[in-house]
């Protein structure tokens, strides 16, 4: 599947011919190099990759069809056929023309260097005295990723760029700990670091000096941009607008007006420079772009597919995504990340008197949508003026998400991204009225 | 023959990707069709078919693992891959491909309305309150050939499922209620009316937990039913007994095999021929015929689930347990059908046995140390349990330990087995999802660690 673009302008033209009123294909093709470093063995993967996706809309009905190595007569015949049988009901909501051009970015070949990194890594984890008896599992997958989106609607757009996944598992008798990292160039790939990262949080299990006791009720807290993420990554996902058609349907009426605290401004860039899911448009074809969430605390915008903006009569803004070819877009955090505020993380934790100061959540933070109800378990210390911070572990906090972010009083200097955190940013931040227990 | 290539050019490339050196190597080929259903409030709200069709050639060495893959199937492409192979390059050389080869078609209908059936059942069991209800229907089938220089087999796999999930609503309190079931074939999942049974039991879950109080917290008995909570001991034992991580020194279960890590009328197993409606695989993807693998017997460890390699590194017999995610990827040693035989006591004794404590339904998402078995994991659903009895059920809990700790802990097996088949997703190592199944008859942990979210 060489010229991704003719394939594609055949399985809409065919789905045409086949009775189709509408028709969309989608196609992530490209060559891929995974290496692996598991229980002191390299493996590599290398190989090609043909994922193609038609929606088709006939007789007021729907289906999504997606595969590999499909011809797209075939597909688009067989698409129709069995849309008209067993489809779901639906309208056709399908980008335009786009008059920004977009294109290929990058070289449809990888590089051979492909033992490097994940040796050089395993490397630098077996030349730390201080992980003797830790076991190393690592990967690091490469793709020259390229896009196309080729729709009824007189759309047909491409885009390539090469992406370094790496992910990295490390586990002794205390426990496992995880980094992961992501570069567009492989140049930008530091082993040396990441085993650091590794070492840091592996010290961290390993410590089982004493732990302070935490009193129950709430507290101030500084929550470092490890622990923010995952708070910033759940508002995120509230703000979709899937969920205000839903569940979250009241947040609707909330546009203009406040939701947060003054210090929090959220937003989501699909273009951001650098940035993990940056890309020209997303995978409906809408145009990406910056969009403003929150700001000053006020509630200004969704996360939107084209269904979801025609439903609530607002602009579509570029945020649809497909998990896989198998699944249809929907609204989905691109770059999503908290602005900086004004002091250095330190000054926050000055701010805090007696209080939590919360270097990381044990796991994910978890997330009950249709509430907004935010568990985790914190590590990190219990600080006081006049005495040494002092260890806290495994903590659990409870708030209401949007309850957390009106207590938010002040956001750090230095917004870090993190690729385990589905690549979203933050900032320290200075919370007020944190439940513990 | 499955038709998906020829077996005997499928078989020349496998001896031809072979360098000095090598130890051994395969050509996995395969085809699967996915097609999924799903129901909400009466109306179709997915209607999914994927396809996906593919080849890997692999070598393997005592220093690692070399895999070429490619989309399609074809015999022309296979001396790229074997060039690719042997020359650690790209795989390049492949020609462009408008295959008409045509797709198997799976019967969609009947699916659908499985599932229309099984939504039905479940807004009728509302019973007046605000219910929602989504039921999805996922069909598998899924054709391989696995090419050695020594054999060459094939194999057809099937697998159904059927997810079941309510929402109720009342005021500003939601609750849900999750049921989950598969087998290898639609049939199964109608049989005595099972999609309807169980979509009834989501319903009547959510809206009994409407009432819902705290969950205990602290060192508690734990009683796990049978069925899907066998989940804690896939995630904090099965896994640390997978040839690559038992072997290391800071596993669970390194240097224990025939240590007794359990009451003697405990015995976990693994034979991916399931018998019933649960087969995974006669044949593993790296062409081995798949075996009973004995964990722990009596009590006893006595064995671990292997791959071809780590067989060979042991020298003794695999037992067919080397699994990929797909042609793409190399296999490594996973659970198929891990399954606590049945014990001595009653369920129902179980329960009245234990004065107070905490009965586990099922068991939701959470994190594991694959190979220390170190877990924190969410109850789904849970019942207090007061005075030998079921109490009311409770909010959120989260289960904490380690396999070992919970193997040791375990004093009461019951007599009840059930399986929860081909509904249980596995990641291990990025490679996600794959199927598994899981078994148990209800087990009473004396202690564990309890905590309420």
């Amino acid at each position: 599947m060489r010229d991704t673009l003719s394939w594609a302008h055949a399985a809409v033209e065919a789905a045409a011919r086949a009775g189709a009123e509408h028709a969309e294909a989608y196609l992530e093709t490209g060559p891929s190099t995974r290496v692996t470093v598991h229980g002191g063995r390299v493996g590599v993967s290398r190989g090609d990759r043909a994922e193609s996706a038609l929606r088709v809309w006939c007789d007021g009905r729907f289906g999504l069809y997606s595969g590999e190595d499909l011809d797209p007569v075939e597909l688009a015949a067989r698409a129709v056929a069995e849309t008209r049988r067993q489809g779901v009901p639906g309208t056709a909501f399908l980008a335009g023309p786009q008059a920004e051009p977009t294109g290929i970015a990058a070289p449809s070949v990888l590089p051979e260097d492909d033992r490097t990194f994940v040796t050089r890594l395993a490397d630098a984890v077996a030349a730390d005295p201080g992980l003797a008896g830790w076991h190393l599992s690592a990967g690091h997958v490469r793709t020259a990723f390229r896009r196309t989106l080729v729709n009824s609607a007189g759309l047909a757009v491409e885009h390539q760029a090469t992406a370094h996944d790496v992910w990295a598992w490390l586990e002794g008798s205390a426990g496992h700990v995880r980094v992961a990292c992501w570069a567009a160039d492989a140049g930008e790939l530091d082993a040396t670091g990441l085993a650091a990262q590794l070492a840091d949080q592996a010290t961290d299990l390993t410590d089982d000096g004493p732990a302070a006791e935490v009193p129950s009720g709430p507290c101030t807290a500084v929550l470092s941009p490890a622990a923010a993420v995952d708070v910033v990554r759940s508002a995120g996902s509230l703000l979709r607008a899937d969920n205000v058609l839903g569940d979250l349907r009241p947040l609707a009426d909330r546009i203009g007006r406040r939701i947060a605290g003054s210090a929090v401004s959220l937003i989501d860039d699909g273009r951001l420079p650098g940035g993990s899911r940056s890309r020209p448009f997303d995978d409906e074809g809408t145009p990406t772009g910056r969009t403003v969430l929150i700001e000053g605390g006020v509630l200004t915008g969704f996360l939107h597919t084209l269904e979801t903006a025609h439903r609530l009569g607002l602009p579509a803004n570029g945020k649809a995504a497909r998990t896989s070819t198998a699944r249809l877009p929907r609204p989905m955090p691109s770059n999503l990340y908290c602005a900086a505020g004004t002091e250095s993380e330190a000054e926050l934790r000055e701010r805090v008197g007696t209080g939590l100061w919360i270097t990381k959540f044990a796991r994910p933070g978890r997330l009950v949508s249709n509430t907004g109800r935010f568990t985790a378990l914190a590590n990190g210390h219990w600080v006081s003026p006049h005495a040494p911070p002092r260890r806290v572990r495994r903590v659990p906090v409870t708030a209401n998400i949007f309850q957390l972010l009106r207590n938010v009083v002040a956001c750090g200097t230095d917004v870090v991204f993190a690729p385990l955190a589905g690549g979203t940013g933050a900032p320290a931040m200075l919370v007020d009225d944190l439940v513990v227990g | 023959m499955t038709g998906l290539i020829d077996p005997e050019a499928a078989r020349r490339a496998a001896v031809r990707a072979l360098r000095p050196g090598d130890l051994f190597g395969e050509l996995f080929a395969e085809e699967r069709t996915h097609v999924a259903h799903e129901i909400r409030d009466g109306m179709p709200i997915t209607s999914r078919t994927r396809y996906e069709r593919g080849m890997g050639l692999r070598a393997v060495d005592d220093t690692g693992t070399r895999l070429a893959h490619h989309t399609g199937l074809d015999e022309d492409t296979l001396p790229a891959l074997v060039s690719a192979l042997r020359s650690g390059g790209p795989v390049t050389g492949t020609r462009d491909r408008a295959i008409g080869r045509p797709w198997p078609v799976l019967e969609g209908a009947h699916a659908a309305t499985v599932a229309a059936e099984a939504e039905a059942e479940a807004r009728a069991a509302g019973n007046g309150h605000d219910v929602q209800v989504t039921v999805k229907v996922i069909t598998l089938l899924q054709q391989v050939l696995v090419a050695r220089p020594d054999r060459v087999v094939t194999e057809r796999r099937e697998a159904v499922s059927l997810h079941i999930r309510a929402k109720v609503r009342l005021g500003k309190q939601v609750r849900w209620g999750r049921r989950v079931t598969g087998c290898d074939q639609l049939a199964g999942l109608v049989k005595d009316g099972r999609h309807r049974l169980l979509a009834r039991a989501a319903v009547e879950s959510a809206i009994e937990r409407l009432d819902a109080v705290d969950a205990p917290a602290g060192r508690i008995p734990v009683v796990l039913g049978p069925g899907s909570p066998a989940m804690l001991l896939h995630e904090a034992c099965g896994h640390a007994l997978e040839g690559d991580l038992v072997r290391r020194p800071a596993s669970a279960f390194h240097g224990r095999f025939g240590s007794r890590v359990a009451v003697p009328h405990l015995s976990l197993v693994d034979d991916p021929r399931q018998p019933g409606d649960g087969r995974q695989y006669g044949v593993d993807d790296e062409g081995e015929p798949a075996a009973t693998a004995v964990l722990i017997e009596g009590g006893v460890l006595t064995g671990q689930l292997l791959d071809r390699w780590h067989a060979h590194q042991l020298g003794i017999p695999g037992n067919g347990h080397g699994r990929r995610l797909s042609y793409a990827y190399p296999p490594l040693p996973r659970m198929a059908s891990t399954v606590v035989a049945p014990g001595p006591h009653a369920a129902g004794e179980i329960v009245a046995a234990t004065p107070r404590g905490l009965y586990v339904r099922s068991i939701g998402g959470g994190d594991t140390d694959m190979g220390s078995g170190r877990f924190n994991l969410q109850v789904d659903e849970g019942y207090l349990i007061e005075n030998g009895r079921l109490g009311p059920p409770i909010r959120g809990a989260v289960l904490s330990g380690t396999g070992s700790e919970v193997l040791a802990g375990i004093d009461m097996v019951g007599d009840d087995v059930e399986m929860l088949s081909g509904a249980y997703v596995c990641n291990k190592l990025d490679q996600f999802p794959v199927l598994v199944n899981l078994g148990q008859p209800t087990l009473r942990v004396a202690e564990l660690h309890v905590w309420g979210v």
